[in-house]
């Protein structure tokens, strides 16, 4: 089972995630929060194995300020940053942080990117 | 006190006096110490004697002396209470020495003219930048007149009161720090056509006085800027009181000022308006292409979902996918409807189609709006003042544009907002407070402009602030409101704004 945090300020695309995740047996959305600041204080607690993280939030913090705070709080959890971003924008923010991209416009894609991370040697 | 010019020894100085039949005036910090004969016919000899004993300053008799500039180029034109010379301003063996030439006034005219000529080669040699022809423009009318002080007003296309720049060569503290909205002072040439004084404005109906706090000023002469049948603008000079009156060769100067160089100013005018205009559109594209990614790419979601997944979806994610789906094209459209109007608010006039809008009804679609956005209660607070008005004077679409504008950028920053409604004497005022990062009070006065974003928006945060805030901009003053903000970087912002009560008549 894949454990999922959903960290996206706009209701339309958490509906998305949220029916998508109900309806594919080895994903498992164990949280869903709207600013970086709560993902951060959740994400120790919810252990979970990806965080799907948007850039643009409510709070102060954005996804990829709060992607290393992430990571030092949930050791080993793989961040996929949900971008509506062009690509090549995203490659030029490309960090070590971020383990992967997901298109905005491309929100089912989802699954397949979560199951190819997870079953990398090394990952959770 | 240094000039320019090469280093003369103290002999020279006497071979100078010899020689020239210029008038030499040798000061030293700005006191007169030795003069030639030339330079007594120049100015009365009874001032000259009157500062020679004790080698006092000189007087406001002579205050064309003490107006000379120390960082202009070192020849140029300065006026004396009692003729127009020329000046050339040089260090001598460690003394600040004027030598200065009386000028016919054809001599001045035949001068003027050839400075003329070349500033128009110059203009008209490539699309001219408006900022640098303003410039170039008040710079030589301070050479033509030798005044201290010029301005420029260029009018808003089509409008013979509104201001669309304002320049200005002088000291800073003679003019407002904000740019003037309207022509005051300055309208009566722009009306009547033609040169004004002083005097003329004075006696104008529509000679409005200088701010209050200004400084008192000697004597003006305006003209207006004339292309074909468009007034453009104006210029003018003057200088602190007791300078020289301008007499008929300045205004014929002026005039020919004015006419060599309306054709450039407008050149530059459209120019400016044109790269103007694609920027702002880019802008809009670029915001829109962002933007609307996040409501185009749950739509798609939802439809995938739905054609995907519809054997194995529940009756109740079934009917969340459906209202998730209408939602989408209703966000669409809603945002390609505010599309169109940013891109006319940005790059057209805008005309406010004046109604009564109720407030209560407003505010509370407002609010509803923005919980759907963001799919959480109660994040737009309503606060209703006691001398909160029922209705405000507006174009309905555009108030609605305003406050989304606020709201919007409230529920960016910090996720929720708090709308303040009060009256405040014959307007309606709206206090947007969110309870964000804040915003540093030097980014204040740019946060109105066109192009300036917070750090944090530079950085490709937070999109399309800068031009949603132009707009507001625009449109509230549209509305003959005022719109502002305060706030400190970890306090949170209020953004205001005000509309009329009453329609305007």
């Amino acid at each position: 089972m894949i454990r999922v945090l959903l960290v996206e300020d706009d209701a339309a695309v958490r509906g998305v995630i949220e029916i998508l995740l109900a309806t594919e047996p080895d994903l498992e959305l164990v949280g869903s929060v709207d600013n970086a600041e709560e993902a951060i204080t959740v994400a120790g607690a919810l252990t979970p194995d990806l965080v799907l993280l948007d850039n643009q939030l409510m709070g102060r913090l954005t996804g990829l300020e709060a992607a290393p705070m992430l990571k030092a709080v949930a050791p080993g959890v793989l961040i996929l940053l949900c971008t509506a971003l062009d690509l090549a924008d995203a490659a030029s923010a490309a960090r070590p942080d971020i383990d992967g991209y997901l298109r905005k416009d491309r929100l089912l894609d989802l699954v397949d990117h979560a199951r190819a991370l997870l079953a990398q040697p090394g990952s959770a | 006190m240094t000039g320019e010019g090469a280093p003369y020894d103290t002999q020279k100085i006497g071979a100078l006096f010899e020689l020239t039949s210029d008038a030499v005036v040798i000061l030293e910090d700005g006191q007169v110490v030795a003069w030639n004969q030339a330079a007594e016919q120049l100015f009365a000899v009874t001032a000259l004697e009157a500062v020679s004993p004790g080698a006092r300053p000189l007087g406001e008799d002579h205050d064309a002396l003490l107006a000379l500039p120390t960082t202009e180029p070192p020849v140029r034109y300065v006026l004396s209470s009692a003729a127009v010379v020329q000046a050339r301003r040089l260090v001598v063996a460690g003394r600040d020495v004027l030598v200065l030439r009386d000028l016919s006034p054809e001599l001045r005219r035949a001068e003027g003219q050839q400075l003329l000529a070349a500033l128009s080669r110059e203009l008209l040699s490539q699309p001219p930048r408006l900022g640098a022809v303003l410039q170039r423009l008040c710079a030589q009318a301070k050479t033509l007149t030798g005044a201290a002080y010029s301005a420029l007003v260029v009018l808003r296309e089509g409008s013979t009161t509104e201001v669309s720049e304002f320049f200005y060569d002088a000291p800073r503290e003679l003019f407002p720090a904000r740019m003037p909205r309207t022509v005051g002072l300055l309208a009566v040439p722009i009306s009547t056509r033609s040169p004004a004084r002083l005097d003329d404005i004075r006696g104008h109906a529509a000679g409005v006085g200088l701010p209050g706090v200004h400084p008192p000023l000697g004597p003006l002469l305006a003209v207006p800027l004339v292309a074909g049948d468009d007034v453009l603008g104006e210029i003018a000079v003057s200088g602190p009181p007791g300078s020289r009156v301008f007499d008929e060769v300045d205004e014929a100067l002026m005039v020919d000022l004015a006419a060599h160089t309306a054709v450039a100013l407008r050149w530059a005018q459209a120019a400016e308006t044109e790269r103007e205009r694609v920027l702002v559109r880019q802008e809009v594209v670029d915001t829109a292409r962002h933007d609307i990614r996040t409501p185009v790419g749950a739509g798609k979601g939802y439809a995938k979902l739905l054609s995907t997944k519809l054997d194995r979806l529940s009756p109740a994610q079934l009917e969340m996918a459906l209202h998730g789906l209408t939602d989408s094209f209703a966000r669409i459209e809603a945002f390609s409807e505010r599309l169109l109007l940013d891109e006319r608010s940005a790059t057209a006039g805008v005309e406010p189609q004046w109604e009564l809008v109720e407030l209560v009804p407003l505010l509370e679609s407002l609010q509803r709006d923005a919980e759907v956005s963001t799919g959480h209660r109660e994040v737009v607070a309503l606060d209703w003042q006691p001398d909160a008005p029922s209705h405000a004077a507006a174009d309905p679409e555009m108030l609605r544009q305003v406050l989304d504008n606020l709201v919007g950028n409230a529920l960016k920053h910090a996720g929720s907002a708090t709308v303040t409604v009060r009256g405040e004497g014959e307007l309606v005022r709206f206090d947007i407070r969110d309870s964000g990062p804040g915003i540093p009070e030097a980014e204040h006065e740019r946060l109105f402009d066109r192009w300036t974003r917070g750090d944090r928006a530079r950085r490709g945060q937070i999109q399309g602030m800068g031009l949603g805030l132009s707009i507001v901009k625009r449109l509230v003053v549209a509305h003959g409101g005022g719109v502002g903000v305060s706030s400190r970087p970890g306090e949170g912002a209020t953004f205001w704004v005000t509309f009329p009560v009453e329609v305007p008549a």
